[in-house]
């Protein structure tokens, strides 16, 4: 039996002979220390990346008028996804799961079962996305874009708020010059980033107008592009850039 | 050692933390078994697991100051001999990933409790079977069988052991019960409460 259990012994008397002759060493408390402060700085940072990125998708879709499109029925919803982030949607689905799986070092992450901290780590970072795009942030980065004061990727990614869905589509976007029970005179958005195009006339016979859209409202017109007049189908009243 | 038999091993960690590591030898003599027999669950190689029970001791000495006190020592050291188990069973099979495929049972939670009229009735029987049906259970359900039947662990020592959910943990074992209660039948072998 002693011969049996020789090596192992052998092993140990050579473990505890090296921790004697400190050729075995403890790792120091600073240094686990300092392994977690970088893991939540990770956390932290991707946090941050993770909140700035879902807020952004909340106000570029709400800038563009985007959102708005899902109310001109199944060709808005068309539009729509053509148009939604997809790139930056599934950037920010890669943070989330990031997120989740450095959670997961921690014993309340284990604790947890994955899809409840997924989920819970989306609704977070979703009204954490929301608080955000009720600040001015984004539009001061936004008018900080249109002054070309932006570094890459940030300057393309805040120009292409402003860009509208193409004509192709039979979604416009612009705003109203002059308004009649008719028509409306409306300077469509460039389609190449800031400003407008010639203005174009909008008939308006199949759709009732209120008094509700005056000069000045910025305005998403579903229709048909007819030598030179867009003859609206419907009309939707936009948030101001 | 004899005067140490009463000291914790949490006890005699913050002896090593304070600097006398020289009560090491203590935790491996306590240990050196367990994580042995542990070790035969996963690997048939005699020397490849005393080696790698070598390494887990060496490298729970180095991270003893990272040992988190809400835990037990037994759960810690035991989280270190799984991983290192399990990688070294990774290096001897052609499917590396056998044993971390992702699993649905982690998905969601599941009302799992350890029944003590249950566990009174079919925890000796259980033990006696799993032995010889373990080999052909799912790695999932294998390591938790061991863990709760060989090694003794609660659902809550077991989830941090293996870092998944409590609830996770009963349903495997319900479920590698139930498995090993299958291959049983498949093999018209009967536990004593089946006649």
């Amino acid at each position: 039996m002693t011969n049996k259990n020789q090596p192992q012994e052998n092993s140990f008397k050579n473990i505890l002979e090296k921790i004697e002759n400190n050729e075995l060493v403890l790792r120091p408390k600073i240094y686990f220390r300092f392994k977690l402060l970088a893991l939540i700085a990770l956390i932290v940072i991707i946090t941050i990346m993770s909140i700035f990125l879902s807020s952004f998708i909340l106000f570029s879709l709400d800038a563009s008028g985007h959102a708005s499109l899902m109310s001109f029925g199944p060709s808005g919803w068309q539009v729509f996804f053509t148009l939604f982030p997809w790139k930056l949607f599934f950037i920010e689905i890669i943070f989330i799961t990031l997120l989740e799986h450095l959670l997961r070092s921690f014993r309340f992450g284990y604790k947890i079962p994955v899809l409840y901290l997924f989920l819970g780590v989306i609704t977070l970072m979703l009204i954490s996305g929301v608080i955000v795009d009720q600040t001015p942030l984004h539009p001061k980065i936004l008018q900080q874009a249109d002054k070309e004061q932006l570094p890459p990727p940030f300057i393309n990614l805040y120009k292409d708020v402003r860009k509208p869905p193409s004509n192709e589509s039979g979604i416009f976007r612009g705003t109203i010059e002059k308004t009649d029970n008719l028509s409306f005179i409306v300077n469509l958005d460039n389609p190449k980033g800031r400003g407008t195009t010639t203005p174009v006339i909008v008939n308006l016979p199949e759709i009732k107008v209120g008094g509700g859209f005056i000069s000045g409202d910025r305005v998403l017109i579903k229709g048909r592009l007819e030598e030179g007049y867009i003859k609206a189908i419907q009309i939707k009243k936009i948030k101001p850039f | 050692m004899d005067e140490h038999v009463s000291q914790s091993d949490e006890w005699i960690v913050g002896l090593i933390q304070k600097g006398e590591t020289e009560k090491f030898g203590i935790l491996m003599d306590r240990y050196n078994k367990k994580l042995s027999r542990y070790g035969r669950k996963f690997l048939s190689d005699k020397e490849n697991i005393e080696d790698i029970v070598q390494d887990v001791f060496i490298s729970t000495f180095q991270n003893i100051n990272n040992f988190d006190p809400s835990l037990t020592f037994s759960s810690w050291i035991y989280r270190i001999a799984h991983n290192a188990f399990v990688n070294g069973l990774k290096k001897q099979q052609k499917n590396p990933l056998s044993l971390s495929n992702f699993d649905f049972d982690t998905l969601v939670s599941h009302l799992e409790y350890e029944d003590p009229i249950l566990q009174e009735k079919e925890y000796e029987e259980m033990k006696k079977i799993v032995a010889v049906g373990l080999d052909q259970l799912k790695p999932k359900y294998k390591e938790v069988i061991i863990l709760y039947y060989f090694e003794e662990f609660s659902y809550k020592k077991i989830s941090d052991i293996l870092q998944i959910p409590t609830g996770t943990v009963g349903i495997r074992v319900k479920r590698g019960r139930e498995a090993l209660k299958n291959i049983y039948e498949k093999n018209n072998i009967k536990t004593r409460y089946d006649q």
